[in-house]
């Protein structure tokens, strides 16, 4: 009888520690699986966490620059660069025709200067203050009794510049707008010098029309060689040098369209 | 839980500390691959506390989704149909709204029972 109680309880007790093992089996691995669960869902967590800080970077980055962009955005993008483009190119093409035009404008001064400067030196010269070279005649004349007046080679003056001489020298002495021809005790003075008994006069002008006018029978060749002793000779030349005569400040008259001022 | 947010914690740091630069063509497959590992995460989270959760399971599924997923986009580029990871995005979208849900009624759940 207490042969079996003993193995009653003998099998409780395994029974029982039987069954505190396999709890305590159970617990550990249950606890195993727990661990399990946490590294593995833990390492998940971490690569998400990373992959999710990466790619915020990433599309930010790109969306910084034109990488980034949709189709759209980057056909927006073009159009507006094409926009700037075509007003660039307007600018561009505005600004070159400014220019043409300046330039256009200097070559029409520069032509309006070109041309006033060869108004100038034709008033230059005409006024005598240039001196002049150009084909025209000599006129020679001897007077050895000295019997010609001043008003005599006024005469002569006169007749060269109606036959069209443009320029006229009386010996080395340029005749110009304010000139003078005189009488004196020594002799004609043209705008002070004196002349000799021979002198030549230089005229540039069309040499066959001066001539002619010279000529002309009772014209002023005539009417001066028909005094004693006096000969005159019209030889043309085809490239006469006439100086130029002493600038004289002009100071008393005034220009008229200056007058008012 | 402390330790899966300290987890997300780290791996947020790791992120920020190691500037790593993503190519601009390689950002749709990534940002889907994102997806769906966070997807496959919150699906680990809901096992977990329906105490079905195998660690097998998840790396695998893990795994899976996530390549799966860039393969689509992948896929869809190669056949002309770059939408095609929408299709992804809609899919992975709604499972983690679904397991998000899931997951909030079973902690709910777990905190009126203790």
């Amino acid at each position: 009888m207490s042969e079996g109680r003993t193995k009653e309880t003998i099998s409780r007790i395994k029974d029982g520690s039987l069954r505190v093992l396999k709890e305590s089996e159970q617990a550990v691995e249950q606890q195993f699986h727990e661990a399990r669960l946490l590294v593995s869902l833990a390492f998940a967590l971490v690569l998400v966490g990373f992959l999710l800080v990466a790619q915020w970077r990433g599309t930010s980055n790109a969306t910084a620059g034109l990488e980034g962009r949709t189709d759209q955005e980057l056909a927006l993008v073009i159009q507006e660069i094409a926009v700037a483009s075509e007003d660039l190119r307007s600018e561009a093409l505005g600004l070159e025709m400014s220019l043409a035009q300046a330039e256009q404008d200097e070559r029409g001064q520069e032509a309006l200067l070109q041309k006033a400067k060869e108004e100038l030196r034709d008033i230059r010269t005409i006024a005598g203050l240039e001196s002049a070279i150009g084909p025209g005649v000599i006129v020679r004349i001897k007077d050895p009794e000295r019997v010609l007046l001043a008003q005599d080679f006024v005469s002569l003056v006169h007749e060269l510049r109606s036959a069209g001489a443009e320029a006229i020298a009386i010996g080395a002495v340029r005749v110009d707008a304010l000139s003078g021809i005189t009488d004196s005790p020594e002799g004609i003075r043209v705008d002070g010098s004196a002349i000799g008994r021979s002198v030549e006069i230089a005229a540039i002008g069309n040499s066959a029309d001066i001539e002619q006018a010279l000529m002309l029978p009772g014209g002023i060749r005539a009417t001066l060689t028909a005094y004693p002793g006096v000969t005159m000779s019209v030889l043309p030349y085809p490239d006469l040098e006439v100086p130029e005569a002493v600038l004289r400040p002009y100071t008393l008259g005034v220009p008229v369209h200056n007058a008012g001022q | 839980m402390f330790v899966l947010v300290l987890a997300l914690a780290v791996g947020v740091l790791a992120g920020l500390l190691l500037r790593i630069g993503i190519p601009v063509p390689l950002l749709t497959y990534l940002g889907v691959a994102v997806l769906a590992a966070l997807d496959s995460c919150l699906g680990g989270v809901r096992a977990a506390l329906e105490r079905t959760f195998s660690d097998r399971v998840f790396v695998f599924g893990f795994i899976t989704n996530t390549l799966m997923a860039a393969f689509i986009v992948f896929v869809g580029e190669r056949i002309g149909v770059r939408e095609l990871y929408l299709a992804a995005v809609v899919a992975f979208g709604v499972r983690l709204f679904n397991n998000l849900g899931i997951v909030r009624r079973l902690m709910f759940e777990r905190r009126e029972w203790e």
